[in-house]
């Protein structure tokens, strides 16, 4: 736990020293949610009912393209291997590497959601609601997306190679966690979702960091 | 978890069998057979590409393609993990260092992973390795040289028995060569285990056998 | 009492009873294929809906099962590789995933060209045809992950892991894209359910399905022994054969293997 502790506090003052990584994927949510009325239409009732499905997609692209930065730095600078011989466990790299990539990506998508939600004429009871899937569905990408991550660390494609390997397995986190909004913004019951997508956070988090675990070992050859 | 004062009391083994690493089922050498206790040195040589490195990063078990038996204390490394790991410091190529980060953030890191927190061990440990007016540089702005010095002022900040140096001497001027050999030296007396790769001969450090790749 | 466990293990081994095997093999799926098809194609009635195009299925069906199929014997020997570091299960588990992802394929293909005359348009989001293709994915994603690694030892490794993931998530995309379907129904009426079907269409079928079955059987093995071949050059068993020294066929089979 105190390892798992000082891991977590060194991944952030990494990246809170240099505020861009910080902001990117926050950028990169905003600005492909923008495009979606230029491209689609303004038309508030088609923004509507379109929102639950944009929010989630753009979100789900933000994470994954804060994935790559988030590892790929501890591999290259020889970190990673230091830390797996100086005894700390696979699990608890991958944990707190996916407790830090949610608190510096996750949590802000959380967080701005609901601006964006506005910007696409969702009504506050849907906004609260895509805050509290977002805040459910998010940790399980950062969990499945520290698999595909641990997978293609030595890669020299690897960041386009993870999203062949990583986009498929967040399908069911996509499905319900759009499908929670949805529900929300037509006054349907929602319960249902958010059970699901609480019992996937409970399932990615318990198996994922094993499986990432086993894949930084291969990869760390 | 254990804490290794001056000495380290108990005798250590490592005993390498038969390993092997191969390239598309090619071995890259001759399978290694080697056995360390407590005060032994070792120095690995070979041409370039010789495998150095491989055979380093196989003991520590970074290598999967490996063929062979590490054991240290009779155990093999594979099976009890984290009991060699946390006797274990490894330094290779990459350095493992933060550039973003100080020099005494970096060590103090890695000493909390271990050990209990001691800034001012780290502190003297940095003015050692001749670069303790920089502990509050980021890494990323100082030399090949210097960066190479934060790194190797680990083996102060934590004292395990075993170390596993790939290449220590590259970059470091003559001053900060002496002091690496006096400091492996105090090291091996303390009942340390030491192995070692270098271009260079190294003379500084006793009892130094060595072990010539093919 | 493992003796069996681990002579399965070694490649020379696999080699030479897949050798005796796949004559038979062959010799099995092409029956199966004649009569199946013949059956199917020529002996069944028509639906009293669909028509003929409706034989379709004798392809489609079997392809979609053995897609399935495929996926979980490949995560199963990824698997049994990384567990008990056997080679040869490693080697069956990389050769399952091109034959998989064309079954996978084919099943989308068939899909969809039964969809034109059954939906009036070639693709629609019915659920299965949607977890087919999400299925393709994973196949593609497993292929490339295998091929990126330039170390063969690291690529097997890395690739069972992910067909372990997959083959866990598997269900869960599933249920996610067939619960995903019924919340977005109206538009398709799904053709594919079948809640009876006639014994005269159910014969060929499963008689298709275990032609795949032995299909698969035999490619794989066609696959796996190309693979050792190229693995273990170096072995002397290998140079030896090539070489056609004697001391290979020393066994009670002295054919020589092509």
């Amino acid at each position: 736990m105190k390892k798992i502790g000082s891991l977590v506090s060194r991944e952030l003052s990494v990246v809170f020293r240099s505020q861009s990584e910080f902001i990117y994927p926050v950028a990169f949510f905003v600005m492909v949610t923008t495009m979606f009325p230029l491209a689609v239409s303004p038309e508030p009732t088609q923004l509507a009912f379109i929102a639950p499905g944009v929010i989630w997609v753009a979100s789900l692209l933000s994470l994954l393209l804060s994935l790559h930065a988030f590892y790929q730095a501890d591999f290259d600078d020889g970190s990673l291997e230091q830390l797996l011989l100086s005894g700390v466990s696979g699990y608890s790299i991958v944990l707190s590497k996916v407790v830090a990539n949610w608190i510096v990506t996750g949590l802000p998508l959380v967080l701005v959601a609901p601006v964006i939600g506005i910007l696409l004429n969702l009504d506050t009871h849907a906004n609260l609601v895509a805050m509290l899937a977002l805040l459910l569905g998010t940790p399980s990408l950062c969990f499945i997306g520290a698999i595909g991550m641990s997978l293609t660390l030595g890669l020299r494609n690897g960041g386009v190679l993870l999203t062949l390997l990583v986009l498929p397995l967040f399908i069911p986190i996509l499905i319900f966690g759009a499908a929670t909004v949805e529900a929300a913004s037509m006054g349907r019951p929602y319960i249902g979702q958010v059970a699901v997508l609480a019992a996937a956070l409970i399932l990615s988090g318990f198996f994922a960091p094993f499986a990432a675990s086993a894949a930084m070992k291969i990869s760390i050859d | 978890m254990a804490v290794y004062n001056a000495d380290h009391k108990s005798k250590n083994t490592i005993k390498i069998s038969d390993l092997t690493v191969s390239r598309g089922d090619i071995p890259i050498f001759d399978p290694v057979n080697l056995q360390l206790s407590s005060g032994d040195s070792i120095q690995i040589r070979g041409v370039n590409g010789a495998g150095k490195t491989t055979l380093l990063r196989a003991i520590c078990g970074l290598c999967n393609s490996h063929e062979g038996i590490v054991e240290w204390n009779e155990r093999s490394i594979f099976d009890h993990e984290s009991d060699f790991y946390e006797n274990l410091l490894y330094l290779g190529h990459s350095l493992g260092l933060k550039p973003k980060l100080t020099a005494e953030q970096n060590l103090n890191f890695y000493r909390n992973l271990r050990f209990s927190t001691d800034k001012s061990l780290v502190r003297q440990a940095l003015e050692q390795t001749g670069i303790g007016g920089y502990y509050d540089e980021f890494v990323a702005r100082m030399s090949a040289g210097q960066k190479r010095r934060v790194a190797l002022a680990r083996v102060i900040t934590e004292p395990v028995p075993l170390w596993i140096l790939d290449e220590p001497m590259v970059a470091l001027d003559i001053h900060g060569q002496a002091w690496l050999e006096q400091v492996c030296n105090n090291h091996l007396e303390r009942g340390g285990i030491l192995l070692v790769t270098s271009h260079q001969p190294i003379s500084g450090i006793n009892g130094l056998r060595e072990l010539q790749l093919t | 009492m493992w003796t069996w466990f681990y002579q399965l293990a070694s490649p020379k081994w696999f080699y030479e009873i897949s050798r005796k095997l796949l004559p038979w093999f062959t010799g099995t799926t092409l029956i199966l294929f004649l009569a199946g098809l013949t059956l199917g194609l020529l002996f069944s009635p028509a639906d009293y809906q669909q028509g003929n195009t409706v034989r379709i299925m004798y392809i489609h069906v079997p392809a979609a099962y053995l897609s399935m199929m495929v996926y979980v014997i490949m995560a199963v020997a990824g698997a049994i590789g990384l567990v008990w570091k056997i080679k040869v299960a490693h080697i069956v588990s990389v050769s399952c995933a091109p034959v998989g992802a064309m079954f996978t394929a084919l099943a989308l293909l068939t899909g969809a060209i039964w969809g034109k005359p059954t939906w009036g348009t070639y693709w629609v989001w019915d659920a299965r045809l949607t977890s087919e293709l999400i299925l393709l994915f994973l196949y593609l994603g497993f292929m490339a992950l295998h091929s990126a690694f330039d170390d063969k030892k690291s690529a097997d490794k890395a690739s069972a892991v992910l067909a372990i993931v997959g083959v866990v998530n598997i269900p869960i995309i599933h249920f996610s894209v067939e619960w995903w379907n019924t919340l977005h129904q109206g538009a398709s009426l799904s053709k594919f359910e079948k809640p009876s079907i006639e014994a005269a269409m159910l014969y060929p079928l499963l008689i298709m399905i275990f032609a795949f079955k032995f299909y698969f059987f035999t490619v794989l093995m066609h696959r796996v022994r190309t693979e050792i071949l190229l693995r273990e050059k170096q072995a002397k068993w290998v140079k030896a054969m090539i070489t056609g020294e004697t001391a290979y066929s020393a066994s009670e089979n002295t054919t020589e293997a092509k």
